[in-house]
């Protein structure tokens, strides 16, 4: 147990910034961010001793991730929103592109939060570079179907960027 | 080169250790509580279930309690039969709920993910659209039962005492009973329409969403 426990959180370690990446494209503060992060960290963990390592460690994280923002988690209603950090985000949406670095990746971050769930898993698999065979397999759809949606939400994603 | 291609690049330049949580943290995170729709869902399950056994005991306990009018104790006798009844239809949804939670996995594709989460809540619902049909069934042999003894007394001591209506005919009762069935059953059916809209709204869009092109192509 104890090995598997070590295991687990070095395989965590090497990829947590992919859990921070989903936190960030499916919440919009920092609280949420949090709960989010919990949640995945939780589930990957249950699920930790059925991972058989047939896939890459960080390709099962991404479809726990994935899931787990799309199905399972479940905003609590009762938070006030605090240290709402998409404020700034929102508001240089407009900013038309240039080669700033870090006000791209705002402007990026703040056009994937209007679309829906489904969509920002297909653009986020997209900038994480993977094949569409995983795409498809990941979100349980035909690899023509998958192609197709990633047209469309790519699309959208365009006219948000450009508006 | 395309717009989201230099978003894409940008987006692969994001630094790694932005936000780091130590290994420590990622302990003590793993092991906190889950608060998962499908946790809900089990619980909200289990509640369900243990209303449907209590009303069931409650009802027994009635039975052996209560002094009652000849009427009074055979329509109680048909309502205890229907309760007995019910009790091996309660096992099987039991069984089923407990099954499809079990069979929930996060490892999943997204769409078998949310199909199974879809499913054990059916079994749910299931579960209660059958205690409705109990309650109209009950109500049936109540009335039918009122009816043929040409007694008002049961439905006078037991449900409406505060009412003195005066049964002029046998269509009265049918009338107040149907309205009465019909209160219980839109109470309780908006009551858990609201939990479940409320809990499940998030996956059945998503799951609409997922499942649209499937009818486009």
């Amino acid at each position: 147990m104890k090995n598997l426990e070590t295991k687990f959180l070095l395989d965590f370690e090497n990829n947590q910034n992919i859990v921070h990446k989903v936190c960030r494209i499916y919440t919009t503060d920092s609280d949420a961010h949090k709960d989010l992060f919990q949640e995945i960290t939780i589930q990957l963990w249950k699920n930790y001793s059925k991972f058989r390592g047939d896939s890459k460690f960080s390709t099962w994280m991404y479809r726990v991730a994935l899931n787990t923002a799309i199905s399972l988690y479940r905003k609590s209603s009762k938070r006030i929103k605090t240290e709402d950090y998409s404020d700034i985000e929102y508001k240089i949406q407009s900013v038309e592109y240039d080669d700033n670095q870090e006000l791209q990746l705002k402007a990026l971050y703040a056009a994937i939060h209007q679309l829906n769930d489904i969509d920002k898993a297909l653009i986020f698999l997209y900038l994480e570079d993977k094949p569409f065979k995983e795409i498809s397999i990941t979100l349980g759809i035909s690899d023509i179907n998958a192609r197709v949606k990633m047209n469309r939400a790519k699309e959208k994603l365009r006219t948000i960027l450009l508006s | 080169m395309d717009l989201l291609d230099k978003y894409k690049k940008t987006w692969g330049l994001q630094p790694k250790n932005i936000d780091k949580i130590s290994s420590e943290e990622i302990y003590k995170m793993a092991r906190s509580k889950s608060i998962s729709i499908v946790k809900w869902i089990f619980i909200l399950g289990l509640i369900e279930f243990s209303i449907g056994i209590i009303f069931m005991l409650l009802n027994i306990y009635q039975n052996q309690t209560y002094d009652m009018l000849a009427t009074d104790l055979l329509t109680r006798k048909y309502l205890l039969y229907l309760s007995f009844l019910t009790v091996p239809f309660l096992l099987y949804f039991l069984n089923m709920f407990y099954n499809n939670y079990k069979n929930i996995s996060v490892t999943d594709n997204t769409r078998v993910l949310m199909e199974m989460i879809k499913k054990t809540r059916r079994s749910v619902r299931n579960y209660i659209l059958f205690n409705l049909a109990v309650i109209v069934l009950g109500s049936i042999i109540i009335t039918f039962i009122s009816l043929k003894n040409s007694t008002r007394d049961i439905i006078l001591q037991n449900q409406i005492i505060d009412f003195q209506l005066n049964f002029d005919d046998d269509e009265s009762i049918i009338i107040i009973m149907i309205i009465i069935t019909v209160i219980i059953l839109t109470v309780i059916w908006s009551f858990y329409q609201l939990i479940y809209g409320n809990l499940l709204k998030k996956i059945n869009r998503n799951y609409k969403e997922l499942k649209k092109l499937d009818n486009d192509l």
